[in-house]
Formats: structure tokens, C-alpha cells, sequence
């Protein structure tokens, strides 16, 4: 632990009043893990932790929630949450995927269209009485999305990203923390679509082990977009959504967690569906390393 | 009273990684004051008599002074600003 000083000062009527305080850090050699988790059993309507749960050999920090575009604040699941001890990771996707009326384009939501709509999800954070991590429009630098470098400039895309910042934070106050969140850059380089640290409150990326090649570890694959992003900024940096693929996977994604942790990685969060969908031998290699994590 | 600034911060405790750390400036003593009227008293004595007299001025509204706030600093910790201008926010390294 370090105790540090915040030092600041208010100017009243022309005249300057220093002011400090004292915060204690947790030290970075035994930093926590930022453990997350996405399971599909977490999928709208969100009313059930029990995928979470089945990580709970660790201590779960973060748990996900993809929204599409005008789709309801998930309300409850952020109650479950907070009282499991974690914090929602709301990724809102602006795509229509569920019915709830046409895909917004990026322009339209930088010029303020949907500002009733994002103004609804700030307020529905601060009334939840929790911070609340979100990201928008995230992997931008893909070709998968609507959203991605085929259809929305990267200085579009900031337009986009620095409206959503602001219109969300205005509503929620200091209980949204905005996540800024590309895709490992073997797709695209991340640095285009940085939209500057004002409107950054945590640096990710999304970063798996996308193959079942033994060469394909955190430092051949993985660290080259850390790198990038330490460029942009000094503070944490998350890998917000990662997987091991292939089976018998206990010694590959042991190994991931502890270069991630040597790397300097803030934690991450496993996508537990698909390839990534562990069996409960790994899901229990998992949690191991993570509490190995956390031990120091 | 005098103006005094206080700063603040949450959570309490030992912060973990990755947690906003949010700072905020408090300011007392800056209500500024209330319009007032006010009797002046005094008095002459003249060939030994004293004749009192009085007058009644109006003090005009001093409204509170204008307050900025500068962005805390600390060691490993990166304050932005939010929507509250006394309220700011960093991330736990």
C-alpha cells in the first residue's frame, strides 16, 4: 500500500485556497486483478448472475453486459453486481440486433440525435447508485462491426466516442467511468481512434489467443498493442475481453494470466462463450491463476 | 466567516487497482451576504444639549465570489474533470 497526497487548490474571489488530501494505493507489485467475466448466461434480459458465479473461486470484479442501441439499461443485473461485489462493464453496441428500431449511424450520434437516449443510460447509472463501466461502439479498429474501419473513419469515430463521453457523464456524474476500447491491433493500429486522455477513464483492448498455435503467446501477439497504448497513456491498461482457444487449454491460459499480470495489464476479462466456453477443469485453472495473481 | 476550502476523497480505505478515485473541493465561508439596512446614530451637543440624530443607509447584496477549481495532482494519479466543476475523478493505477 502507498499513501499518496492529493494536492489541489480553489481560487475565491481572486485568491487561491490550497487544499490536500491523502488516498491510499493498493502497490502495484500486489495490484488486484481486474478479473471480469462475460458468460452467456448473463445475455438480455440480464436477470441472472449464475454464469458469473461459476468464476467465483476468484474474486470476480467485472462482469459484462453487451446493450445494443436503444436498448433498456440493465438494471437489475448492475443490482447483482453490486451486491456480489463486482462492477457492470456495459458495452453499448450501436447496432440494432434485438428489434428496437433502425442502427444509428456514428455522424448522427456525434450531432446529438440520440442524446435523449444516452442521457436515459446516465441517468439510469447514477440511479443505480454504483460506478458503472462503459464503453461504446468498441474494436472500432475490426471490420466485423457496423461501426468498424470500413464504414466509420477513425476521426469519425472520435467524434462519436468524445459526444457519448460527454452526454453520458453529464447525466451519471462521477459514477460512469468511460472505457476506451480497441481491438488487438494484428487487425489495425489503435492509436488513430485515441480520442485524447480528457476522454479516456480506462485505457483497454480486447486481446485473445485467437489460435491454437503454441507460438501465439502475450509477448508475440499481445504486447505489441500494449506497447501502442502506453504511447497514449500512463494510466491502467485493461484487456477488457480475451480467451485461450483450443482444449485442455489449463497450461496455455495459466501461462497468458501470468504474462499479462508481468506485463503490466490491469487484469481481463474472459469471454466465456464459443471457443472460449471453459470446461470446468479450466474454468477452475482459471480462477488459480487469478488468485495466483492476486497473491503477489 | 472566512472562506476556507476543504478536499475530499473516495472511496475510504486502501484503493484498489483499476477504482475512480474522486476528489471533491468543498468551499465554505462564500455565501456572500444579504442586502441591509442599517441606522446610523449619533448626536451634537449644542449649548450643552444634546440632540440626537440618526440616518439610514442601505447596504447592497454582496453576492458570493466567484470559485475555479484547479485539477488535483498526485503521484501516479491522472484527475479529469467531470461535470461538476469542484468534482474530479482519476483511476487507481
Amino acid at each position: 500500500m502507498t499513501t499518496i497526497t492529493v494536492s489541489g487548490s480553489a481560487t475565491v474571489g481572486g485568491t487561491a485556497y490550497p487544499a490536500t488530501a491523502q488516498v491510499s494505493l493498493q502497490a502495484a507489485s500486489s495490484a488486484q486483478c481486474l478479473f471480469g467475466i462475460w458468460d452467456d448466461g448473463s445475455a438480455w434480459p440480464s436477470t441472472s448472475y449464475a454464469g458469473v458465479q461459476k468464476f467465483s473461486a476468484a474474486p470476480v470484479k467485472s462482469a459484462t453486459q453487451y446493450l445494443a442501441w436503444l436498448g433498456p439499461f440493465p438494471a437489475a443485473f448492475n443490482t447483482l453486481c453490486a451486491a456480489a461485489g463486482s462492477t457492470m462493464y456495459l458495452n453499448l453496441e450501436p447496432w440494432n440486433t434485438w428489434g428496437g428500431g433502425a442502427s444509428p449511424t456514428i455522424p448522427d450520434i456525434a450531432a446529438g440525435k440520440y442524446d435523449s437516449y444516452l442521457t436515459t443510460i446516465g441517468q439510469a447509472i447514477k440511479a443505480g447508485g454504483v460506478t458503472v463501466n462503459v464503453t461504446w461502439a468498441h474494436e472500432m479498429n475490426g471490420t466485423w462491426y457496423p461501426w468498424g474501419i470500413e464504414s466509420v473513419t477513425p476521426a469519425q469515430w472520435i467524434a462519436g466516442w468524445q459526444h457519448v463521453y460527454t452526454t453520458i457523464k453529464a447525466a451519471a456524474g462521477s459514477l460512469a467511468s468511460m472505457v476506451w476500447c480497441p481491438n488487438n491491433n494484428d487487425v489495425g493500429p489503435v492509436t488513430p481512434y485515441w480520442p485524447g486522455q480528457a476522454y479516456v477513464d480506462l485505457a483497454a483492448f480486447d486481446g485473445y489467443l485467437n489460435t491454437t498455435n503454441a507460438s501465439q503467446t502475450f509477448a508475440s501477439f499481445v504486447e505489441p498493442t500494449v506497447a501502442e497504448i502506453r504511447k497514449l497513456t500512463s494510466g491502467p491498461v485493461w484487456n477488457a475481453e480475451t480467451g485461450v482457444q483450443g482444449t485442455n487449454r489449463e497450461a496455455r491460459l495459466t501461462q497468458f494470466a501470468q504474462d499479462m499480470k508481468s506485463g503490466g495489464i490491469a487484469g481481463f476479462t474472459w469471454f466465456n462463450e464459443g471457443d472460449y466456453l471453459l470446461d470446468t477443469s479450466e474454468t477452475a485453472a482459471l480462477c488459480a491463476a487469478v488468485n495466483a495473481w492476486n497473491a503477489g | 466567516m472566512a472562506v476556507s476550502v476543504t478536499l475530499s476523497i473516495s472511496p475510504s480505505g486502501t484503493v484498489a487497482s483499476g477504482t475512480t478515485v474522486t476528489a471533491t473541493y468543498t468551499v465554505t465561508g462564500n455565501g456572500g451576504s444579504a442586502g441591509q439596512t442599517i441606522t446610523i446614530s449619533g448626536s451634537a451637543t449644542v449649548g450643552g444639549v444634546k440632540e440626537p440624530a440618526t440616518a439610514v443607509i442601505t447596504l447592497g447584496a454582496v453576492a458570493p465570489a466567484a470559485v475555479t477549481y484547479a485539477v488535483p495532482t498526485a503521484p501516479g494519479l491522472s484527475f479529469k474533470a467531470t461535470a461538476q466543476p469542484n468534482v474530479f475523478t482519476a483511476v487507481a493505477p
